[in-house]
C-alpha cells in the first residue's frame, strides 16, 4: 500500500504559525481569510479546493468549526483531519479546553493574532477601511455599533520575540479600541500544542488518533456534533483503515 | 401616495438616512398614514436588505446603514402611530445569550418586531438563561425570543428552556430562537417554538403565533 500524499488546507490566519511549520514540500492551499465572515459559502470554498486534488490524499485542514461553516464538507476519496475546536481562537490557545474556559471567563474579550494584523483583519483596518468606503461619521457609527461592547483587546502571541515584533501595530490598534470604546489591552502567550500536532500527523492517520482532532475517513461528511465534546454528542467516527 | 412610499423605501434600502427622515416628513405632510408608513416603506425596505445580504449583494456595513436609516425615522413616525390607534399586538422579550455579544442581526429583529407593532423589551448582550427566566416572570410576554452567533454560545438556549420548563413557564410563553449558526433542526431538539432565517421571518412567525 503506498502512502497517501499529504496536503493542507488551510484560513490564511494560519500563515505563520502553520505556514512556518509545514515541510517546504508540502502542497498547501490558502484560503483568503474573508471566508470567516460567510459561513455559509465556507463548506462549498474548501469543497471546490478538495474536490481538484488530483489523488486521493490526507488533508490537514487549519480551521475549526467556525460558526458550522465546515458543516457539510465532505471527504470524497480524501481523509481529512481537523482540530476539534469551534473556531481558530481555540487552536491559538492550544485546546478546545482552553478556549472555553478562558471565553466563559471574559467572553467581553477581543483576541488579535499576528495572523489577524497580518491579514488587516482588526478594528482600525475596519475603521479605516469604512472610512474610505463611506465617511468619517458613517464609520463612526460602524465601529461604535460592532466593538462598543468589548472590554478588553487580547494579544495573543506565541513566543516573547514575536509578541514584541507584533507590539507595535497592535498598540496602535489598542490605542485606538482604548479612546473609543475603553478596551484595555492585554498580551497572552499562545500555545502551538495543536498546530504542532496538526503538522506531525501521519500520512496514516488511524495511526494517531486523538480526541483533538476529527479524522473524517473517505465517503463521510462534516456535521456540527462531531465537534461536541461534551453530554449526549455522538462519539467521533473512527478513521477508517484505508485500503487494505 | 404610493409615490412617498416607495421613495423612502429606496432611501432606506440605500442607507440615506436623511433624505429617508426629509421623505417621511413629506409623506406625513401629505397625509400619508404612518402605519403604512412603518409597514410598507420601514419593514419591507429591511425584508428588501436581508434579502440582499443573504444573496451577498449586501455586507454587513451596508446592511448596517440600511438599519441606521430605519432606526432614524421611527421616532418620526411613532407620534402619528399613536393617533391611528398603534395595533398593540403584545410584548417579546429579546436578548443575546451569555457569553456572546453579536447583536447586529438581533438589534435588526427588535427593530422589525418593533415596526410590526410589538412591544419589545431588549435584554441585551450576554444574557444569562436566569436573566431571561426573570424577565419572562416580571414582564409576561407573549414572545421570548433568545440569539446566538457562536456554536460555543448557542448551547445556553437549552438550559434557558430547561429553567423555564423546571419554573412551571414553558407554556406561558412562545420561544423563538434565531442567529446564523442556528437551524430548524437544532431548535427542534432544545424544544424551542420556532427558528427564524431572519428578522423578517421572525415578525411572520411571531405574527402566525398571535391567533
Ligand atoms: C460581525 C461579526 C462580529 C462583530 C460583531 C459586532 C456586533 N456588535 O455584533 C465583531 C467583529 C465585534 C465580532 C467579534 C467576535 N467574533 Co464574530 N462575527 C461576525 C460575523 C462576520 C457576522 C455576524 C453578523 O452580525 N451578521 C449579520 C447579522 C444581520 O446576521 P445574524 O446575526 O445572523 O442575524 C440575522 C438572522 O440570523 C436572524 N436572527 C438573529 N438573531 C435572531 C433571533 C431570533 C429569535 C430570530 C427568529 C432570528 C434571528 O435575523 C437577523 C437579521 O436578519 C460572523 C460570521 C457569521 N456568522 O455571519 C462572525 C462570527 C460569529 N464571529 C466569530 C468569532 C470567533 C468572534 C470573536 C471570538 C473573534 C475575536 N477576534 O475575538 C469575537 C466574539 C466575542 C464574543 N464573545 O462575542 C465566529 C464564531 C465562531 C464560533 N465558534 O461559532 C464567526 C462565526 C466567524 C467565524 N467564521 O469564525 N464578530
Amino acid at each position: 500500500m503506498s502512502q497517501r500524499p499529504l496536503v493542507a488546507l488551510a484560513c490564511t490566519v494560519l500563515n505563520d504559525l502553520l505556514g512556518s511549520r509545514l515541510p517546504k514540500s508540502m502542497p498547501v492551499d490558502w484560503m483568503d481569510i474573508s471566508l470567516h465572515n460567510t459561513p455559509k459559502k465556507m463548506a462549498a470554498a474548501l469543497q471546490e479546493r478538495l474536490d481538484a486534488l488530483a489523488t486521493p490524499s490526507t488533508v490537514l485542514i487549519g480551521y475549526g468549526l467556525c460558526g458550522n461553516g465546515l458543516v457539510g464538507l465532505k471527504s470524497g476519496p480524501h481523509t481529512l483531519v481537523i482540530p476539534r475546536t469551534h473556531d481558530c481562537v481555540a487552536i491559538f490557545l492550544g485546546s478546545h479546553q482552553r478556549y472555553v474556559q478562558r471565553f466563559f471567563a471574559n467572553p467581553n474579550t477581543y483576541y488579535l493574532t499576528k495572523g489577524w494584523i497580518d491579514a488587516k483583519d482588526e478594528p482600525l483596518t475596519d475603521y479605516r477601511d469604512y472610512v474610505a468606503q463611506f465617511d468619517e461619521e458613517t464609520a463612526d457609527y460602524l465601529v461604535e455599533m460592532k466593538y462598543k461592547h468589548y472590554r478588553k483587546l487580547c494579544l495573543v502571541g506565541f513566543s516573547q520575540e514575536e509578541i514584541e515584533s507584533v507590539r507595535p501595530a497592535a498598540m496602535e490598534i489598542a490605542r485606538f479600541c482604548h479612546e473609543r470604546f475603553g478596551m484595555v489591552y492585554e498580551e497572552t502567550i499562545g500555545t502551538t500544542e495543536l498546530i504542532d500536532a496538526l503538522v506531525a500527523m501521519p500520512a496514516d492517520v488511524a495511526q494517531a488518533p486523538s480526541d483533538a482532532f476529527l479524522v473524517l475517513a473517505p465517503g463521510s461528511e462534516v456535521t456540527a456534533a462531531m465537534f461536541h465534546w461534551t453530554g449526549d454528542a455522538p462519539p467521533q467516527p473512527m478513521a477508517r483503515k484505508e485500503n487494505s | 401616495m404610493s409615490q412617498h412610499i416607495d421613495a423612502i423605501k429606496d432611501f432606506v434600502i440605500r442607507g440615506k438616512k436623511n433624505d429617508a427622515a426629509e421623505a417621511v416628513r413629506q409623506a406625513l405632510a401629505a397625509g400619508t398614514d404612518a402605519g403604512l408608513i412603518m409597514k410598507d416603506a420601514l419593514v419591507a425596505a429591511m425584508a428588501i436588505v436581508g434579502q440582499k445580504y443573504s444573496s451577498g449583494e449586501y455586507f454587513l456595513p451596508q446592511m448596517m446603514i440600511a438599519a441606521r436609516a430605519m432606526t432614524e425615522v421611527i421616532p418620526l413616525i411613532k407620534p402619528h402611530l399613536i393617533g391611528v390607534a398603534a395595533e398593540k399586538k403584545g410584548k417579546a422579550v429579546i436578548g443575546t445569550v451569555q457569553g456572546d455579544f453579536h447583536d447586529i442581526g438581533k438589534n435588526i429583529v427588535r427593530m422589525m418586531m418593533e415596526g410590526a407593532g410589538y412591544e419589545v423589551v431588549d435584554l441585551g448582550v450576554d444574557v444569562q438563561p436566569e436573566k431571561f427566566v426573570e424577565a419572562v416572570t416580571k414582564e409576561s410576554p407573549k414572545f421570548l425570543l433568545m440569539s446566538a452567533l457562536i456554536t460555543l454560545t448557542m448551547e445556553s438556549m437549552r438550559r434557558t428552556i430547561e429553567l423555564l420548563n423546571a419554573g412551571g413557564l414553558r407554556s406561558k410563553v412562545v420561544v423563538g430562537v434565531g442567529g446564523a449558526p442556528l437551524s430548524q433542526k437544532f431548535a427542534d431538539e432544545i424544544g424551542a417554538d420556532f427558528f427564524g432565517e431572519d428578522a423578517y421571518v421572525c415578525v411572520q412567525s411571531c405574527n402566525q403565533r398571535l391567533a
